[in-house]
């Protein structure tokens, strides 16, 4: 399990997240909840160990992350990144690409790998456009691709900073749906969302940071129960009981002039 | 890197390495054959087997060799510096001649010369020193300045314009001091002898081989920093050390040419296309591609006006422009 204790982290000696501590338990799907800039992806990449946190502040199953090499964090926690290169290359290779922390020199995939990747393609639909370019295909067929490459790494966590930008909303539905199976089977999900109801319907634990600061965690229903995220977020939070279940709305608080 | 390239189609990357080793096959047999003196392919073979004896030998070993090998390593040094390059920086419009590396190391050449006139031995030396200047001076700025693409190339525009700027200075009070290198503004190979490419022989199959072995590791970096970092790669150390061997490599074929600009641009372009990103097959076939376009060029411009001749320089961009243009065109017709 990955655990921030008292995390410190920022760019450039400035920090952007202070203080916190969280940990991301297995079987769970953690979603980090906050306005633009309230440090979210910082939190995420410093858990990775992307960019510099305080000493003895990321451990990974007890060890701290400065003991253990990019390979080592890579073996145990995979991202799918927001800012992607959108290169000219095959789904399969790509795919192939999230073996690539269990190479050995010289680096050559095994037909162990190869296999690994392609049960990972089958899964998330993406072996029917195998051998298409990763750049010609559409914006829900790509994230299958990423989400094999992802489940390719098999590791026991698996961050998502904000993996619903420019998917419509079939494919944000299925792709929840996708990240909750994956909870399910025992790995720790951990997510940066912007679509509050999105977050609500799906997360077994919301993280709601302001500022860098987090200011709250707990279940969707207790983050609804304190009117958290009318405060942080400054606007009106609602919610109706539907056949299914919950429906959650936002709408611009009234001001007065 | 989008937008240039769309044309790929997987599957042909091994065909593709064989045809530009073909081209380079076929390159360097019409440099050493053409020229003032036409030498027949049999006259080739005997003065391979027999040395320079005779005329034929003469021309074969101290003109024609010398001259073909600077060529095709020029070529292949820099596509793949540029290759490096482009997939380092995550940016299609960087190449040793845009972001700087080679007005560095021609900087750090017309140093030399003017200063300490027949260093042969050390230019080459120098000439990466210059280069590899430049490239960390690139790097630099863009970490500074939040690494966007434009900033980049704009940085790398000002430093190039900057040591381009120094080269003219040092060349108005020493007219004469690159005596060894004919139009070395543009890049010829006119003067060029065995010394010289045996200088760069060493570090330029280091480099090559380095950037070879690194290639399933820049394959993951042309998935994006975070992506690779992601996937295990420790970005920073292996960016630096591939930004290191490019300039190398382009350190390399200035010591030898003088500043050639374009090919390490265009070549990787036109590869890119037809290899994708897969790297080994994109360096390879770049390598070779690279090395026929400018032994090609070298030939066309010694042999289209002789008894003029042409720069090479000049000849790759009349040649080399319009060929771009032309799969910029054909692709885009493919497309639509």
């Amino acid at each position: 399990m990955i655990e921030l204790k008292y995390l410190s982290a920022g760019y450039g000696g400035k920090p952007v997240v202070e203080d916190v501590s969280l940990s991301f338990p297995a079987g769970e799907v953690t979603v980090l909840l906050g306005p633009t800039g309230s440090g979210k992806s910082t939190l995420l990449k410093a858990a990775l160990g992307l960019i510099d946190s305080g000493r003895e502040q990321v451990f990974y199953d007890g060890v701290p992350i400065e003991k253990l090499t990019r390979r080592q964090v890579a073996r145990q926690a995979a991202l799918l990144a927001q800012a992607r290169q959108e290169a000219e290359i095959q789904a399969e290779r790509l795919v192939l690409h999230g073996r690539f922390p269990y190479l050995a020199y010289p680096r050559q995939y095994s037909e162990k790998d190869k296999e690994i990747a392609r049960q990972a393609m089958e899964r998330t639909g993406a072996a029917a456009y195998a051998q298409r370019l990763v750049s010609q295909l559409s914006g829900g067929q790509r994230q299958s691709v990423y989400l094999a490459m992802l489940l390719a790494q098999q590791t026991q966590t698996v961050f998502l900073d904000e993996p619903t930008v420019f998917l419509d909303i079939c494919h944000q539905l299925r792709l929840m749906e996708w990240v909750k199976l994956l909870a399910k089977e025992g790995r720790a999900a951990v997510m940066v969302l912007h679509d509050l109801p999105l977050a609500m319907e799906y997360a077994d634990r919301i993280a709601l940071m302001e500022q860098g600061k987090l200011v709250f965690l707990g279940t969707p229903e207790q983050l609804y129960a304190s009117g958290k995220i009318e405060t942080v977020f400054g606007i009106r939070f609602t919610r109706i009981q539907g056949e299914d279940g919950m429906h959650y709305f936002c709408s611009r608080k009234e001001e007065t002039p | 890197m989008k937008s240039l390239q769309k044309s790929y189609t997987p599957g042909h990357e091994t065909a593709v390495v064989l045809a530009m080793v073909l081209a380079a096959g076929i390159a360097a047999v019409l440099s050493l054959c053409l020229g003032a003196v036409r030498l027949t392919p049999e006259e080739l073979v005997r003065a391979l087997l027999e040395g320079t004896q005779g005329v034929a030998g003469r021309i074969f070993w101290f003109v024609r060799l010398p001259r073909t090998l600077a060529a095709l390593l020029t070529g292949a040094a820099l596509a793949v510096s540029g290759v490096v390059i482009q997939t380092v920086l995550h940016n299609p419009l960087a190449a040793p001649n845009i972001i700087g590396v080679n007005a560095g190391a021609g900087f750090a050449v017309a140093l030399a010369a003017v200063f300490f006139p027949g260093s042969l031995g050390e230019i080459p030396w120098l000439s990466f020193l210059g280069a590899i200047t430049a490239a960390a001076v690139v790097l630099a700025i863009s970490r500074l300045t939040g690494a966007s693409k434009i900033t980049l190339v704009l940085g790398g525009v000002m430093i190039s314009s900057l040591f381009n700027a120094a080269i003219d200075a040092l060349l108005t009070f020493q007219p004469d001091a690159l005596t060894g290198y004919a139009d070395f503004r543009v890049g010829s190979f006119r003067d060029i002898t065995m010394a010289r490419v045996e200088n760069v022989v060493l570090p330029l199959a280091v480099a090559l081989a380095g950037i070879l072995l690194a290639a399933p590791a820049l394959e993951i970096l042309s998935l994006g920093d975070e992506t690779a970092a992601s996937l295990g790669l420790s970005v920073r150390p292996v960016r630096m050390v591939l930004l290191f061997l490019a300039a190398v490599l382009a350190g390399a074929a200035v010591s030898l040419a003088g500043i050639i600009g374009f090919v390490g641009l265009i070549v990787p372009h036109f590869i890119r296309r037809l290899t994708g990103e897969k790297l080994l097959p994109l360096l390879l076939a770049s390598a070779f591609g690279g090395a026929a376009f400018v032994a090609f060029c070298d030939t066309a411009a010694r042999t289209l006006f002789a008894p003029y001749e042409l720069p090479v320089g000049v000849v790759l961009s009349f040649l080399g422009v319009p060929v771009f243009l032309w799969q910029l065109l054909r692709s885009r017709r493919r497309r639509g």
